[in-house]
């Protein structure tokens, strides 16, 4: 009997140490791609970035239906009106769901200014899927529907107040999502693209390729950035629509911001090129370009992907300064340097304080990406962590 | 009389010493390879030995073209009885004879790209050369797995899993994967620990038995060499000076650097007592080498006349031309020391 049960003991070791063995050759043969997922996953203030910016980007493609108002619905008789409260009771306490009261628009006889009182008088329920503004949700179909509001225009809301002529600041800021945003992408790709092939021809051709490059670089460094965009800026006709403004915008931030790549790229190309498994892979008759795909890029993706998600909230920030200092976008164009640029006087940051908001949105996004970037170089590089 | 492979005649390989400033002016060369000469059979090993800096290594790569040669002529004589000069033919035109030629690399450290796992490292020759389907990739490697000594399991591991030794061998592998007809052994033992580096040349030594390769060994571990080659080239400051096979060589130097070198050997079982001749003095600076014979600023027996003579190869006995062949010039006036057993 003790001889069965003991065998039977053994069986079961055996069975248990193979399934062990097993498990840890699972995850031993996990790609690299599954193996960086994981490392990405442990790391809290990546994934919140990640939410975020996903977030932000739903918001850029939809902005126009997230919005409560057009951004550029004028409501003239409520300028410069301070975010409205939204309240839940009524005066007696009951429970009624997220509502705002009408705003009657006085005057404070001593200053002229506007004062704006609720109406208790006259109250507006917040709700889902109303009727407003007429969009098109990307660029194909017509809708008047947005995704929250009173649905009632004689009782408008705002809940981030509005502008100096009664525009919706919350509307703006959506809306100026879609500019801010993508500015990043674009530009960055424009630059990541330029800085890659050059700093690589730089680096691995050497000689008077590299010469040329590197002088070239040298000049673009040299030049003073701002009286440059000031320059170019004021180059750009004043009747050219809002797109192409844009592009340009783009264009000049990504020409002035592939430098710093390319010199990075170079001197990883250098110092990779007689490598000793870059000489093996030329003793073996790898091409150029193969060496240079498959043994030299690899070997910094890490460093490029960092690189690429953490020069985004520079070109974010670049665009929202030229806006700002008023020679990038212009109006009736909706970005948030656009709507900081209300903000250029100490008179208006005293009583319109909520006009920084767009600010507030600026420092999340690039936040996100920053915390985006540093989680992924962390994961993408296997020698990073401890 | 063993079929020849390669021919090397005159090679030179010289890095100008430029200027600094905007415009470099070339204000020297370091003749790193300072036309040398030697031949390599099918099936032999060379070894080649010398001091850290004397170019062996710049030899091996400009023989696989790692490096442009200054001047010279590298000939390499194909399967079916061409000869290509490797010095002066295009990347393009040497490409389809890169499968014949491969080399195992010193430090097999850096020689493994991190970032490839085995399999990718060892199979890449015959993705670039014979594009196999998945499942023959698999099968050759798994296969050249075993000729290496290595389980196949280990093919999906990355280079930082393995011991120095363990990498050796997978650099093995890659540069045997095409079946080469000679390979370039640069240092390949000297960053492993001995009992590593006996492992790794006896499994030199039956892959030569298995495939019949040649190997140009360089090293500088004498022993090592006196172990796997069959002939023996010494070099210094970039000249070939004594050329022969091991045993003579080993036995009966006829150059004194030679001597020197076997002499500076550490051993076990020595007499303690007995006066080491140790080299004295710097190896010349290869940009400004004296003249004459560059050894005679460090000979014992140097005489007024080494410092005029010429470095060319003599052969010690005239009618075999390619056997023993030294280029000092008073070899016959010495009597040098040998080693029995290094």
């Amino acid at each position: 009997m003790q001889k069965v049960s003991r065998k039977e003991q053994q069986l079961r070791e055996k069975a248990r140490q193979q399934s062990e063995r097993r498990k840890g050759e699972e995850t031993y043969t996990l790609s690299q791609g599954k193996l960086m997922i994981m490392r990405f996953r442990r790391n809290k203030l990546a994934i919140f970035g990640l939410i975020v910016l996903i977030m932000v980007y739903t918001m850029a493609i939809f902005c126009d239906f997230f919005a409560p108002y057009d951004g550029n619905t004028m409501y003239a008789q409520y300028k410069y009106m301070p975010p409205q409260k939204v309240h839940w009771f009524d005066e007696n306490g009951t429970f009624l769901g997220p509502y705002v009261y009408a705003i009657q628009v006085g005057y404070d006889p001593v200053t002229f200014q506007p004062v704006y009182e609720e109406n208790r008088e006259i109250r507006a329920k917040i709700r889902f899927l109303v009727r407003g503004d007429e969009h098109k949700v990307l660029g194909l179909f017509s809708t008047d529907m947005h995704l929250f509001g009173t649905g009632n225009p004689d009782v408008p809301m705002f809940l981030f107040g509005t502008d100096s002529i009664g525009r919706d600041l919350l509307s703006r800021i959506f809306m100026g999502t879609r500019i801010s945003s993508t500015v990043g992408l674009v530009g960055v790709l424009v630059s990541f693209v330029l800085g890659l092939i050059l700093g690589g021809i730089s680096g691995y051709f050497g000689g008077v390729p590299d010469m040329v490059i590197q002088r070239i670089i040298d000049f673009i460094i040299s030049l003073p950035t701002i009286p440059i965009w000031m320059a170019i800026a004021a180059a750009v006709p004043n009747t050219w629509p809002v797109l192409r403004t844009y592009f340009c915008v783009v264009l000049i931030l990504s020409l002035m911001g592939w430098t710093g790549l390319a010199r990075v790229v170079r001197s990883k190309f250098i110092s990779l090129k007689n490598e000793d498994f870059v000489r093996a892979a030329r003793v073996v008759g790898a091409s150029n370009m193969r060496i240079i795909m498959k043994h030299m890029v690899p070997t910094f993706t890490s460093y490029l992907i960092a690189s690429l998600s953490l020069s985004v909230p520079g070109m974010i920030l670049g665009e929202t300064s030229l806006s700002y200092l008023g020679i990038g976008l212009r109006a009736p164009a909706i970005s948030w340097g656009i709507l900081l640029s209300d903000m250029q006087n100490i008179r208006n940051i005293a009583l319109y304080p909520w006009m920084m908001i767009p600010g507030i949105f600026i420092v999340i996004t690039v936040m996100s990406f920053n915390f985006l970037g540093d989680g992924l170089r962390d994961a993408a590089d296997p020698y990073s962590y401890s | 009389m063993a079929e020849r492979i390669l021919t090397v005649k005159g090679l030179k390989k010289h890095f100008p010493i430029r200027s600094k400033g905007i415009i470099a002016r070339t204000v020297g060369a370091v003749k790193a390879v300072n036309d040398i000469s030697f031949e390599l059979n099918t099936g032999e090993t060379l070894g080649l030995v010398g001091e850290s800096g004397c170019g062996k290594s710049t030899t091996g790569n400009c023989i696989l073209r790692l490096l442009d040669p200054t001047d010279g002529e590298i000939l390499y004589h194909t399967r079916n009885g061409t000869t290509v000069n490797l010095a002066a033919e295009s990347m393009r035109n040497i490409k389809p004879h890169r499968r014949d030629m491969q080399m195992v690399f010193q430090d097999p450290y850096s020689s493994l790209n991190p970032r490839m796992n085995v399999r990718q490292i060892i199979t890449e020759p015959l993705v670039i050369f014979e594009k196999p389907s998945p499942s023959e990739l698999q099968d050759r490697a798994e296969l050249l797995m075993k000729k290496v000594g290595l389980p196949p399991e280990y093919l999906t591991r990355y280079p930082h899993a393995f011991s120095g030794g363990q990498r050796q061998r997978i650099g093995i592998a890659r540069a045997i994967a095409l079946n080469p007809r000679f390979i370039v052994c640069d240092e390949c033992v000297s960053s492993l620990d001995v009992s590593v580096q006996a492992q790794v040349l006896s499994l030199l030594e039956d892959l030569q038995a298995e495939f019949g390769m040649s190997y140009l060994f360089i090293a500088h571990d004498l022993s090592a060499v006196k172990h796997i080659s069959s002939r023996v080239a010494v070099m210094y400051v970039g000249k070939v000076v004594e050329i022969a096979d091991t045993d003579d060589l080993y036995e009966h130097p006829m150059h004194p650097y030679t001597e020197a070198l076997l002499q500076s050997v550490p051993k076990l079982d020595g007499d303690k007592h007995q006066r080491k001749t140790t080299l004295e003095g710097e190896v010349p600076d290869p940009s400004n080498p004296p003249s004459g014979c560059f050894f005679h600023t460090r000979c014992r027996y140097a005489k007024p006349e080494c410092a005029k003579c010429s470095q060319e190869l003599i052969p010690i006995d005239p009618k075999q031309p390619e056997g023993h062949r030294t280029s000092c010039i008073r070899y016959a006036a010495l009597s040098l020391k040998g080693v029995k057993n290094a």
